[in-house]
């Protein structure tokens, strides 16, 4: 999933501004799942809203809603009354939410109320962790399944660095060494000397670095002005 | 003595009867019953808040005496979160969790007067 954090009132309440009339909208995945942006998260922001400003003598009027998601457009169509209405949307959903809200409903203000992190697993009720880069070319069949460009600090593909020591980072000694993460779970599946094996120079063309990505699924797909009488 | 201007959830199972009982101890708070202080919402109380609360009271059962186990951890948990998100908004409301059974209500009358004593040391110290 998606892992986001709240932004810090604060700087909410800057980009809202002096607007009167605030729609908070929710997304009902990842960001539900997280404890960040869900039904329930909007509601504690829409609260300290209101908090805020009675306590500076402003009056007002802030709604919220929760949407399936943010991510598919059909979904977003669900805001446009309330667009008409709001002086400003404070969106709880990741940032896909937003571009997409905004590339929607162009003429309205949209803003951020979260910081998109990660795509991440939940580790334990309450934490998350993250576990893959989206780097477009997976390589977790060579790793026992464990993400080495976003679980060694330092995205080595080829590891231990010698900044390994007793199993643990070099960057924080709390954390496990993602490498011998992979050496004890190819050990444990008999598959050891698989590590002798050299990954070459990773093409991060695949990345973010190349660019905005796009995925087409040819049978799906309709380009603008195909398929009309 | 406690005014309108306080909110007070109860737990069925500690807080309602120990009010059924003593009902001079909390006075003329706003009572709110919960079947478990472990059912207590962040969002319960900022809308408290949001409504004109400017104290939010919490009463639990004794740690070890929970029905349901943690009840009074969890609400201690939510009670902090509200209190730190509270402060965020700019609000100076009083959250307060009392740990008291059924037929204990001077443990009550004891956790209400040291937090309204603490309220009023903040008042006294905040600058003019």
């Amino acid at each position: 999933m998606i892992v986001a954090d709240r932004k810090p009132l604060d700087e909410i309440l800057e980009m809202v501004g002096d607007a009167n009339r605030i729609l908070v909208s929710a997304c009902n995945t990842c960001v539900t799942v997280c404890l960040a942006g869900g039904r329930r998260e909007a509601a504690v922001l829409a609260s300290q809203i209101r908090i805020h400003a009675q306590e500076a003598g402003r009056t007002v009027e802030v709604r919220e809603n929760c949407l399936e998601r943010h991510c598919d457009a059909e979904f977003l169509a669900e805001l446009a009354g309330e667009l008409e209405w709001a002086d400003v949307m404070v969106s709880t959903a990741c940032g896909v939410g937003v571009n997409l809200a905004s590339e929607v409903y162009p003429s309205a203000r949209i803003i951020p109320g979260l910081n998109t992190s990660f795509f991440g697993a939940t580790d334990a009720p309450g934490r998350w962790l993250e576990m893959c880069g989206g780097c477009g070319d997976c390589v977790l069949h060579r790793t026992g399944g464990i993400c080495p460009i976003v679980r060694c600090a330092k995205s080595i593909l080829n590891g231990p660095c010698g900044g390994s020591q007793d199993g643990k980072c070099e960057v924080d000694p709390d954390t496990t060494c993602a490498w011998q993460e992979i050496i004890d779970r190819l050990a444990l599946q008999g598959r050891s000397a698989e590590l002798e094996a050299v990954e070459p120079v990773k093409d991060w063309g695949t990345s973010h670095s190349g660019g905005r990505r796009r995925r087409i699924v040819d049978e799906v797909f309709q380009a603008e002005g195909e398929g009309e009488a | 003595m406690l005014s309108k201007d306080t909110v007070a959830f109860l737990c069925a199972n500690g807080g309602q009867l120990l009010d059924a009982a003593y009902p001079e101890v909390l006075g003329d708070a706003v009572r709110v019953p919960i079947p478990c202080a472990s059912r207590l919402d962040v969002v319960h109380v900022l809308r408290a808040v949001e409504q004109g609360a400017r104290r939010v009271l919490v009463v639990a059962c004794p740690a070890g005496n929970c029905r349901s186990m943690v009840g009074p951890d969890e609400a201690e948990r939510r009670l902090h979160r509200a209190a730190a998100l509270l402060r965020e908004a700019g609000s100076h409301a009083q959250c307060i969790l009392a740990r008291a059974a059924a037929n204990a209500p001077e443990d009550l009358r004891s956790t209400l007067a040291a937090s309204l004593e603490d309220a009023a040391n903040q008042i006294e110290e905040a600058p003019a």
